[in-house]
């Protein structure tokens, strides 16, 4: 891997910091590995040339973790620092949630929750009918966020097309806004995705190896989709943070910042 | 595209007799013959689209999304998003409001150019009652910014109107209403200039504005009031509800009272679009009345008998317009 994901992290806390106001920090930070393994090892993308044509396409249907994939980007060359600086700042900057702009290698406007995959469907199976079948299409989800009726409108359909161009990722964090009964549990979504006629595992979302291997199914004769359902920390990265559902949304302050960047420093 | 002096008027005749809902699917069958980027996509509805043969003949531009609308609309907006021409049949309330966060976000917001067809709209579904029933989609998607919405009275307008949306960059909502042998117009001159609207009659000092096969039924009832009484009515109609047509303004004069008849709900629906584009043309003081069907969920009935209760059949029209006081 290019970036480590320890970097990543560090970036998420600093811009959250400097953008003075409430950032989804838990969400941003338990994808930090599946976001690395995409753009370092998965994904083939050209951030010099961010709308080439056989690109494969990565969509945050989990919106709201936008600045994970924010700083993920800058790190990987799709804009500059100044740019991810305008992370909330108001006039014509970044906002909370990803809106489509190619240009920077963002492919979908998300936010409203339950969409990505639908609009990802959509997409794989287009490649499918033009012939461009190298490409795939890789969509992260929140497991809070797979209660939405669409997700499974989208994943009843996926099999039925032999989409093996579509990957579905959950990142389960094990929260959503609220912290308690609003969760889908890794296992229930293993049965409900391979129930449905995709092929699911469980693994270890913060592990860069199980990810890489996970992430790269050979598309030549497997006719199902893929839906990885990634077990992961909320808030992973930072002690104050982890499984503390009070940084699901909140205001990073210097004090925060200091103490918690200390640990990322001390990180091997 | 076939041009449309390349298709027999017998054809258009036929088109009209099955109704503009069978029709649809076949005039979709014409277009991927010459056009393999034409991609029909429908929620479990696909016959009733009249897509049997589209489907039979060209199975790979064809995609049965299964009852899920929602899934239907946003997979759709991917679809059109990656170069495909996509068509997707509904039936009209489940195509507006059971997807209508996703029409709003993916045509909408991403301005996918997705072409959404409400099927079998205002009360066409008769007796299958008001969950079927099409009253509030014309304002279910002028709430949703950048959609064109298309209204076709017969079977030219509709083949116009498909055309015209397949090439276009414009995400569409495409309302199909009546039943078979709903009425065609005598003169499509105005589809050279499409979308624009034309005058059925001449304006006067009260014009009546239609859509959709509503204007046949009108330009019958003004044609039998004036035969009756001294009475006398301009008729605009027009294939596109939104944008309204520039062009309306272009024959009124200053002092013209309005009425807009529709076969949809009076709150948000062609009367408040023409409203809105009074206002927003200079014209804030134009008495303006809306004939359409009051807020409610009507019982199922056959489709005549919704007309004639709500006055909306050509009696109805009559005994409306002839009691009009201002």
């Amino acid at each position: 891997m290019v970036v480590r994901s320890a970097t990543i992290r560090k970036l998420v806390l600093e811009v959250a910091r400097d953008c003075g106001g409430p950032v989804h920090l838990g969400g941003s930070l338990s994808q930090v590995e599946i976001l690395n393994v995409l753009y370092g090892e998965v994904l083939r993308h050209a951030p010099e040339n961010p709308k080439w044509s056989d690109r494969d396409i990565f969509l945050l249907s989990k919106g709201h973790a936008f600045l994970g994939l924010l700083a993920t980007l800058h790190l990987y060359g799709y804009f500059s620092r100044a740019e991810l600086g305008t992370f909330q700042s108001g006039a014509g900057g970044f906002i909370s949630h990803p809106v489509r702009d190619l240009s920077r290698g963002i492919e979908g406007t998300t936010g409203s929750l339950g969409q990505g995959l639908s609009y990802g469907l959509g997409l794989a199976l287009a490649m499918k009918k033009i012939g461009n079948e190298g490409r795939r299409v890789f969509v992260l989800m929140g497991d809070s966020e797979s209660s939405e009726g669409s997700v499974w409108e989208a994943a009843l359909l996926a099999p039925k097309l032999a989409l093996d161009n579509l990957v579905a990722i959950v990142d389960c964090n094990g929260y959503g806004n609220d912290a308690e009964g609003v969760v889908n549990s890794a296992d229930t979504l293993l049965g409900m995705f391979r129930a449905a006629g995709w092929s699911s595992e469980i693994v270890n979302g913060h592990d860069e190896e199980a990810l890489s291997t996970a992430l790269s199914p050979p598309m030549d004769g497997l006719s199902a989709p893929r839906a990885i359902i990634a077990a992961t920390v909320k808030g992973k990265g930072f002690g104050v943070m982890e499984n503390n559902n009070d940084w699901h949304h909140n205001r990073v302050t210097d004090k925060v910042f200091k103490e918690a960047i200390q640990e990322v420093l001390e990180t091997p | 595209m076939i041009p449309t002096e390349q298709i027999d008027d017998k054809v258009f005749e036929r088109w009209n007799l099955i109704g503009l809902r069978a029709a649809y699917g076949q005039m979709l069958l014409q277009m991927v013959k010459t056009d393999n980027l034409i991609t029909a996509v429908s929620a479990d509805l696909g016959r009733s689209s009249g897509l049997d043969r589209f489907v039979a003949e060209y199975p790979g531009n064809y995609v049965a999304a299964g009852i899920a609308e929602q899934n239907m609309v946003g997979m759709s907006a991917g679809l059109a998003h990656a170069g495909l021409r996509v068509f997707a049949s509904s039936f009209a309330p489940f195509i507006s409001f059971r997807a209508a966060e996703q029409v709003r976000l993916g045509l909408g917001y991403m301005a996918s150019p997705v072409n959404l067809v409400g099927m079998a709209s205002g009360f066409s579904l008769g007796f299958l009652g008001a969950t079927h029933y099409g009253l509030e989609d014309v304002a279910v998607m002028r709430s949703i910014p950048g959609i064109e919405i298309f209204q076709p009275s017969d079977a030219r307008e509709l083949w116009t109107t498909l055309n015209y949306v397949s090439a276009s960059e414009q995400p569409s909502y495409i309302r199909l209403m009546g039943s078979g042998g709903s009425g065609s117009l005598s003169n499509h001159e105005h589809l050279q200039r499409f979308p624009d609207g034309t005058w059925l009659a001449a304006p006067e000092s009260q014009v009546i504005v239609t859509s959709g096969v509503t204007s046949h039924i009108v330009a019958r009832a003004i044609d039998e009031l004036t035969t009756k009484s001294d009475q006398s009515f301009g008729h605009y109609h027009t294939p596109i509800v939104r944008p309204f047509p520039p062009s309306f303004l272009s024959r009124l004069s200053a002092k013209v009272r309005m009425i807009v008849i529709e076969e949809h709900s009076i709150i948000g629906g062609l009367g408040d679009e023409v409203r809105h584009f009074l206002n927003s043309n200079g014209h804030e003081s134009t008495e303006l009345r809306i004939h359409g069907i009051a807020p409610g969920f009507p019982h199922g009935n056959s489709y005549g008998a919704q007309l004639k209760e709500h006055l909306l059949d050509e009696e109805g029209v009559v005994g409306f317009l002839g009691d009009l006081s201002w």
